[in-house]
């Protein structure tokens, strides 16, 4: 944790150059960052969004995430990288080592050790970097599934295959190691002991198109409880872009849940507009649509505004809050607006 | 419409509809089909100095400035360079071969950057020819993009935008 800090404000203070490929440290080693930042009000007393926890007074600090990232070449086809991240729901003296890993690349495969993100979904592996997707956040229904759980501490094998000039195909197992994750959802905090989590995922690649499969299983038990479960989860995504139009879409599917967005983007000189549909069933039980616009203002800064409606389909559901409805008295339908920055360096 | 997907989901289980979902993945067309706008009457060329480069194909090129491939010919590493942002030839350029904004690449490169798979292409700090041939002469396997008209006869071109192939 101390050391998470030091690195942290360490870094920080390297923050000079405008440069938008980050900052070259010597010529092996690249420091680079992002950060978002956001005002965001509901109309709903209820808390929203795990990690979050928007309510309905102007919150300047709901979605605040600022993260530096440390790239080394350390020889030929050998690198290690690390991310620490101050996530929405850490303090800026607490932030989290989100990824720190070794990677080997040897002809069409690259092997990775250490802390790793979870390669669940199309946006997860720069899920905290705001300016690398067209939204103020990635859609809830989808990306909260799993309680917003985002790394493993294992391995990962990655084969990359050329399957022709314009189709890359790449096939990637991964088995993470037991660990405790943790989560705050509202006033209740989660313990999960993982055993593990294994998974792989497939990708096609082609230059305005991106197919995502995975599938992931964890086995865990959730404190106190002693019984161990298993969580076997699928997911599938695809983005295509033609033009300036962009599509994205995306669907998870574990046993006790059943999530998906459809998304599309019009890209407008510096303005992307976008509209974002999207639905929860059975553990959560709600439909949502987003409208947002996003702006561009500089090649490494982007502002977002957007407005969401959620609405229950069941009566004190959960749906997208942290905690039912009906514990503040209030209404399962919730309007949400967000004013948003992000920038990289 | 919304409605009928659901009651599919449901009906179909996760295994399933997931590998129903795989094959409808895998029986995707690998050709893309995005048209070029012809923008004005620049012409580009990628190129390079090195004359072991083969020529590319339009597909190949247009993974390679999407950053979603980085070899050719199966094991040859390149390394791309970019002009300055505020140079039209980058606009130009990659409006022509990808359809994209500048802003858009840079969304693109973000991402990608910061999964790890790659960092955006080196920029130079001005679009004039001398500073590209400058920098191909010191990255051998490097490749650069100018108007047409601006290359000299001896490098290798490995492909013309918007023409191709």
């Amino acid at each position: 944790m101390l050391l998470n800090r030091l690195l942290l404000v360490t870094l920080s203070l390297l923050i000079l150059a405008p440069a938008e490929a980050g900052i070259e440290l010597t010529e092996n080693i690249q420091l680079s960052g992002f950060g978002s930042t956001a005002i965001s009000k509901t109309d709903n007393r209820t808390p929203l969004f795990i990690s979050r926890e928007i309510v309905d007074e102007a919150c300047y600090d709901c979605d605040t995430i600022f993260g530096l990232q440390l790239d080394i070449d350390i020889a030929d086809n050998f690198g290690a990288s690390g991310q620490v991240v101050k996530r929405t729901q850490d303090h800026w003296s607490d932030p989290e080592l989100e990824w720190a890993y070794l990677s080997y690349e040897y002809d069409d495969f690259e092997v990775r050790a250490g802390r790793l993100r979870l390669p669940l979904f199309l946006v997860s592996e720069y899920y905290y970097v705001g300016q690398a997707y067209p939204w103020a956040r990635p859609p809830q229904e989808v990306y909260d599934s799993i309680l917003g759980f985002t790394s493993y501490d294992g391995v990962s094998l990655a084969w990359n295959y050329e399957l022709s000039d314009g189709l890359q195909l790449t096939v990637s197992p991964y088995y993470g190691f037991e660990r405790v994750n943790k989560v705050d959802l509202g006033v209740v905090a989660l313990e999960f002991d993982t055993d593990y989590m294994a998974g792989i995922y497939v990708d096609l690649v082609g230059f305005n198109y991106r197919i995502h499969s995975g599938f992931m299983q964890a086995k865990y038990q959730q404190r106190p409880s002693p019984i161990v479960e298993k969580l076997d989860v699928y997911t599938l995504g695809g983005e295509y872009s033609y033009d300036s139009w962009q599509w994205m879409a995306e669907i998870e599917i574990d046993r006790i849940q059943t999530n998906w967005y459809a998304s599309i983007i019009y890209a407008f000189d510096a303005f992307s507009p976008y509209f974002t549909y999207a639905e929860s069933h059975q553990s959560r039980k709600s439909k949502a649509g987003a409208l947002g616009l996003r702006y561009d203002a500089t090649s490494t800064i982007s502002l977002n505004l957007e407005y969401q409606m959620i609405f229950s389909t069941e009566e004190g559901n959960r749906g997208q809050f942290v905690t039912s409805p009906l514990v503040y008295g209030e209404s399962s339908d919730v309007d949400l607006v967000t004013l948003s920055v992000n920038f990289v360096f | 419409m919304f409605k009928g997907l659901n009651e599919l989901t449901r009906l179909l289980n996760g295994r399933l509809l997931f590998l129903l979902f795989l094959l409808l993945c895998c029986s995707a067309s690998p050709y893309a089909s995005a048209v070029v706008v012809e923008d004005g009457d620049v012409e580009f060329a990628i190129f390079s100095l090195n004359n072991e480069l083969p020529p590319l194909s339009k597909n190949k090129a247009r993974m390679l400035y999407r950053g979603k491939s980085k070899k050719i010919s199966g094991s040859l590493k390149i390394v791309l360079v970019d002009l300055p942002e505020a140079s039209i030839h980058r606009e130009d350029f990659y409006k022509m071969l990808l359809g994209k904004s500048v802003s858009q690449m840079n969304g693109y490169w973000a991402g990608l950057a910061f999964s790890g798979k790659g960092s955006p292409p080196e920029e130079l700090d001005s679009d004039d020819i001398k500073q590209i041939l400058k920098w191909l002469n010191d990255n051998p396997n490097g490749i650069a993009y100018a108007p047409i008209e601006s290359v000299p006869d001896e490098v290798n071109i490995l492909i013309t935008v918007p023409q191709g192939e």
